[in-house]
């Protein structure tokens, strides 16, 4: 069964609900459920698909409360006015927290986030004026979400359970549209693996903000109907507790995928009450389903079902055991969506990179001294030079990473020194990782998908409604996707997790995201470390066909016969300084260069 | 008095050492060389337990320590100088000493670190300087002191020679040989060829995770083959 | 005027003291072990509690409570580390925190449920006539607790420099392969700081717990400041999260007696927000390796 088809199912019987339970407290407990669902549901936005481990972001379900009885209680708004500007609100509010936590890394990016959420606890308790303290805002209009003269003879408790299942329901659906693009895909990048992210373009800050901030939209929203719901809003839905009991609900459910936090919220939200434990035992209830989570089920209940839906495939496959057909490994010579062969005959003299007197100094450490090259379309360039020579430095400066403490670098003709890596890698330009750096938990075509951002339609409002340019869009990524597949000869294990691959074929799957990027000018460190002797000529071949296909390469190397068949020039560094450059030939010759590489014996005649 | 045999290890999926097999006999230098990536490093770190051994067997006097944690190889009498020297910069000389000689008695420990001054005098001068404010060469010298205080019979050393100017990669191969007469075994680990097959009796060259040559260090200095394994040629 | 910011001063210092032993317990679990242990609020709740029943049912003397308190909690925390943390090592970061977040909220309801929410008072053994220098009334109760609380922190930090296994631990945070290397026995050294921190929170909320109540939510709070002064006074310096401490516990007291005491504990959480902000790396001496 498909899973919308599912999903639909499961709504369906969500609906009609109410049909089996009649028990007024029970339908209050299932809704209260629902209402919390949208907390859930925001935090999972910028926590389970982004990532980020936003401690206080649930207090934004609170902001959302008070935000509404506020604007309907002291201003005399409208409920459904006040319920949208509540989440506009909670919004802004979600971005002035943000942004300046954002510019935190590691575990100070959380506890920030939480202080803020305390604090604003703390306001709401003590700023009486505004919030009426800890005594919280009584009797807030009641929501009316169909007009009495529609009288359908449902009772009020029944319609609001049905407009919530729509409302949620619809909210799954857009959500799911916007997780199914280039959106959601530099979410679930910038989890996995914000640098390599960052190198295929992808602008971590800009989508950070974006998903604090959609996720507060969501909790706000949610918060607001609550309000209007419960009638009363006090400090505790901004507490301490109702911060873990969202994330419980998250985890519990399914951390990053689209309904997780719904089924969270419903089992988790109703199982206190279904199980009739005492209001005292409810943290020991939640606190055990944590650890059980941790313990046993780290994906939620989402991942035992999609667990027992692998089993059964598993099983059926085994009884139809029928041996999958094995494309033959035949990279096409022509790219034809990749790399648009240089037609423009531009020629090759056009410099790329240009390089020109790039110095880097950590505190009193020179790393690099005075180094420029030139690299002309075209051309496959290798750098070289003994360890600590300055080479991943030099990379990781070209590509953004590091700022150079003088000299600069030029892309295209433009200024690129200090800028961004995902900046650069707009302009062109793609590195990879001298240590393997992938998204290890995707599949390798996810990984590959990723990697097309720069050129993707990324509006989100594109994705929302998905226009035809969008859905144009997405074939062409296909496309691409499909071809980088195969130029790197990874089509068959296009469902692999990348982290299950082999280290050759992770190597591979590298290359393939580099390539989809459609940069021009591709900077490889290293790759053919740890690589044996077939895979090494693949990747060979697979550099020389990029050349003919209009690329140019700069390549990282140790492995000196690879380097010597494929460089048409080699650059030579040794304690940051270039020492040599030429064609191969003239630099094996070069006696600097040998002695750089075996190094001075004390005392010993040198090698003329 | 240590034997690899057959030694797969690696990080993560990386398969670094690929089948690394070698031998340390008693009073011994044995170096062991290999142009960058090779996984010189990894083959110390595999023997003194911080990178767990995948394949094969690693045998010290005649005990298997391959899958032992660091703590008891290092009480079995084999300490390892790691790359880059690893000091604890805010501690005194002193104490990072005092921490070498963590697996002895107070008394033990007492009693190593005034050998190790009188070895060498010039940390005794140092005594209560911060590590981190020493130049590079009294930098070594305190990581290869801290090693000794261990009291090891076999000591391993992984690039000592690296960013040290000409000048103080002579008195460090000094100090190499001078351990060495004071009969402790050493593995050492060079990216400076030269430098290392001039010091060792017997030499390994590394090559992608494989040892593909080995011989007296005489006449591994001289064979032109060394050169090309060596720069992967 | 200035009768009353003195007097809220020298509270202050107080409080502050022990928020500082409170810190210092949770900078040395998460320095050594980059372990977020979120049950520590519950480790000084259970540190008030154990010193309560030792007095009650006992019938020790309040100082002995306090080092039974310790002692037991030290236990406990040794025990939350073989169960929650132990088996977790290897998974990221973020589930070890949950795993004391839930044994947290675990931890608290069992409080609840075995002794209620009624809080507890300690039986102070100190008279209770105030000592009057000048404008300040000082209570012998108060000196003693911040006397107490400086000589732990200076303890820890003597036990930190001078001693074998405070080296050890010391060199684990700095630098743990090299640590490794030396022969230092991790697992072991992991106990010991979980007890070492446990021990720590124990006596801070046997100390404070003497000077108000104890209950079972008491540790929530002293949590959260606890990792603010860890922030601001920078992993791995006793000497800065105690000055912190202090200063947190001045400020606290200038807002409580100037302003309304509800606004106490935002003074926390606006430094915490502002150092951050002014340094985003935060402080720190002891250097994260992942060998």
């Amino acid at each position: 069964m498909g899973k919308r088809a599912l999903a639909l199912a499961g709504f369906a019987l969500l609906l009609v609900l109410p049909v089996v339970v009649v028990n007024p407290y029970a339908r209050h407990v299932v809704i209260t459920a629902l209402l919390f669902a949208f907390a859930a549901l925001g935090l999972n936005v910028v926590f389970g698909y982004a990532g980020q481990h936003a401690f206080g972001h649930p207090v934004l379900f609170g902001v959302g409360a008070y935000a509404s009885a506020i604007l309907s209680m002291s201003a005399g708004w409208p409920v459904t006015v006040a319920v949208l500007a509540a989440g506009l609100v909670t919004t802004l509010v979600a971005a002035a927290i943000g942004y300046p936590c954002f510019r935190l890394r590691g575990i100070y990016f959380g506890v920030a986030t939480f202080a803020f959420a305390r604090v604003i606890y703390i306001v709401a308790q003590n700023w009486i004026g505004l919030t009426r303290g800890p005594m919280g805002i009584p009797s807030i209009t009641r929501l009316e979400l169909l007009p009495a003269e529609w009288g359908t003879g449902l009772g009020a408790d029944v319609q609001l359970h049905a407009v919530l299942v729509a409302l949620l329901a619809l909210v799954l659906m857009l959500l799911g549209r916007v997780i199914d693009s280039p959106t959601g895909r530099a979410w679930i990048a910038i989890r996995e693996n914000e640098n390599l992210a960052a190198s295929v373009g992808i602008h971590p800050l800009r989508y950070k903000m974006a998903a604090f901030a959609g996720g507060g939209l969501l909790a706000g929203l949610g918060g607001a109907l609550y309000a209007h719901y419960i009638g009363f809003v006090s400090p505790t839905e901004l507490g301490f507790h109702y911060i873990g009991i969202v994330f419980i609900l998250v985890i519990g459910g399914g951390t990053g995928t689209l309904v997780g936090p719904v089924i969270g919220a419903l089992v988790f939200g109703v199982l206190p009450e279904v199980l009739r434990v005492a209001e005292t035992a409810r943290n020991i209830l939640l606190g055990g389903i944590l650890l059980l989570s941790i313990a046993f089920l780290p994906e939620g209940l989402v991942g035992l079902w999609d667990r027992a839906r692998r089993r059964l495939r598993r099983v059926e496959a085994e009884r139809t055991a029928v041996a999958p057909a094995r494309r033959a490994a035949d990279p096409r010579p022509e790219q034809e969506v990749l790399v648009r062969r240089d037609r423009s005959g531009a020629g090759r003299r056009e410099a790329i990179l240009d390089v020109r007197g790039v110095t880097k100094r950590f505190g009193g450490l020179t790393v690099l001294r005075d180094v420029s090259f030139t690299v002309g379309s075209g051309e496959i360039v290798g750098l070289i030079g003994p360890n600590g020579a300055g080479k991943t430095t030099l990379f990781n400066i070209v590509t953004g990473f590091l700022r150079p403490t003088a000299g600069e670098v030029r892309v295209h003709g433009r200024q690129a020194t200090g800028a961004s890596p995902a900046s650069i890698a707009r302009m062109g330009l793609t590195r990879t990782f001298q240590i393997t750096s992938l998204f290890p938990e995707l599949s390798v075509e996810e990984n590959v998908r990723i990697a097309t951002h720069g050129w993707a339609q990324r509006s989100p409002a594109g994705a929302l409604a998905r226009s035809r340019s969008f859905r144009a869009r997405e074939l062409e990524i296909q496309r691409a996707v499909d071809e980088a597949l195969e130029l790197t000869r990874l089509t068959a294990e296009r469902d692999t997790q990348a982290r299950a691959l082999s280290y050759g074929a992770q190597r591979g799957l590298e290359m393939a995201v580099a390539l989809a990027t459609r940069s021009r000018l591709l900077l490889l460190d290293e790759p053919a470390a740890g690589l044996n002797l077939e895979e090494t000529e693949h990747l060979r071949e697979l550099i020389l066909s990029l050349r003919r296909g209009g690329l140019t390469l700069i390549v990282i190397e140790h492995d000196m016969r690879l380097v010597m068949g494929l460089c048409d020039r080699i650059v030579v560094l040794n304690y940051g300084e270039k020492i040599a450059e030429g064609s191969p030939q003239e630099i094996v010759g070069d006696p600097q260069v040998i002695e750089a590489y075996l190094g001075t014996a004390p005392g010993a005649a040198h090698h003329a | 008095m240590l034997e690899l045999i057959d030694v797969h290890a690696g990080y993560g999926r990386a398969a670094v050492l690929q089948g690394v097999s070698l031998h340390v006999t008693q009073g011994e230098i044995v170096t062991l060389i290999g142009s960058n990536g090779a996984g010189k490093s990894t083959a110390l770190r595999t023997i003194s337990g911080l990178v767990p051994t995948r394949q094969g067997q690693i045998r010290f006097l005649s005990q298997a320590i391959s899958d032992r944690p660091s703590h008891a190889i290092v009480r079995a009498g084999l300490a390892h100088v790691p790359e880059g020297r690893r000091l604890f910069g805010d501690m005194t000389v002193r104490e990072n000493l005092l921490l070498g000689g963590y697996t002895g008695s107070r008394r033990e420990s007492d009693e190593r670190l005034a050998r190790a001054y009188a070895w060498f005098p010039l940390l005794a001068e140092r005594d209560r300087q911060l590590a981190g404010s020493l130049s590079g060469g009294e930098q070594q010298m305190v990581a290869i002191a801290r090693g000794l205080m261990a009291d090891p019979r076999l000591l391993l050393l992984d690039e000592p020679s690296l960013g040290l100017a000409p000048k103080l990669v002579a008195q460090v191969a000094e100090m190499i040989r001078a351990v060495r007469d004071r009969g402790v075994t050493i593995l050492l680990v060079e990216q400076n060829a030269n430098l290392a097959l001039q010091l060792c009796d017997r030499g390994y060259v590394l090559r992608v995770g494989r040892i593909v040559l080995e011989g007296p260090g005489r006449e591994l200095l001289d064979d032109p083959f060394v050169r090309t394994a060596y720069l992967g040629l | 005027m200035m009768e009353l910011a003195l007097q809220q001063v020298v509270n202050g210092l107080m409080v502050g003291a022990i928020y500082a032993v409170m810190a210092l317990g949770l900078m040395v679990i998460l320095g050594i072990l980059q372990v977020i242990n979120m049950a520590q609020g519950e480790l000084y709740m259970l540190g008030g509690y154990f010193s309560y029943f030792a007095i009650a049912m006992l019938g020790v003397d309040y100082f002995t409570s306090i080092a039974v308190a310790m002692l037991l909690t030290a236990a406990a925390g040794v025990g939350l580390e073989r169960i929650a943390v132990r088996p977790l090592r290897g998974r990221p970061f973020f589930t070890v925190f949950l795993s004391t977040f839930a044994a947290s909220m675990i931890l608290q309801d069992l409080a609840q449920i075995l002794w209620t929410p009624d809080p507890r008072e300690i039986p102070s053994p100190f008279a209770l006539r105030p000592i009057v220098i000048g404008p300040l009334f000082l209570t012998t109760q108060r000196i003693f607790i911040f006397v107490l609380a400086l000589a732990i922190v200076i303890g820890f930090a003597a036990f930190l420099r001078f001693t074998r296994a405070g080296m050890a631990i010391r060199a684990l945070a700095k630098d743990r392969d090299a640590a490794l290397l030396m022969g230092v026995n991790a697992e072991r050294m992991h106990m010991l700081t979980f007890a070492l921190g446990s021990a720590l929170a124990a006596a801070a909320g046997a100390l404070l717990g003497a000077m108000f109540n104890v209950y079972p939510t008491m540790g929530e709070l002293p949590l959260l400041k606890g990792f603010a002064l860890v922030i601001m006074g920078g992993m791995g310096s006793v000497g800065g999260v105690f000055v912190s401490g202090l200063i947190l516990g001045v400020a606290e007291g200038l807002t409580a007696g100037f302003f309304a005491t509800g606004w106490v504990d935002v003074v926390a959480f606006v430094t915490l927000i502002v150092v951050l902000l002014v340094r985003p790396e935060g402080l720190s001496s002891w250097g994260r390796s992942r060998g």
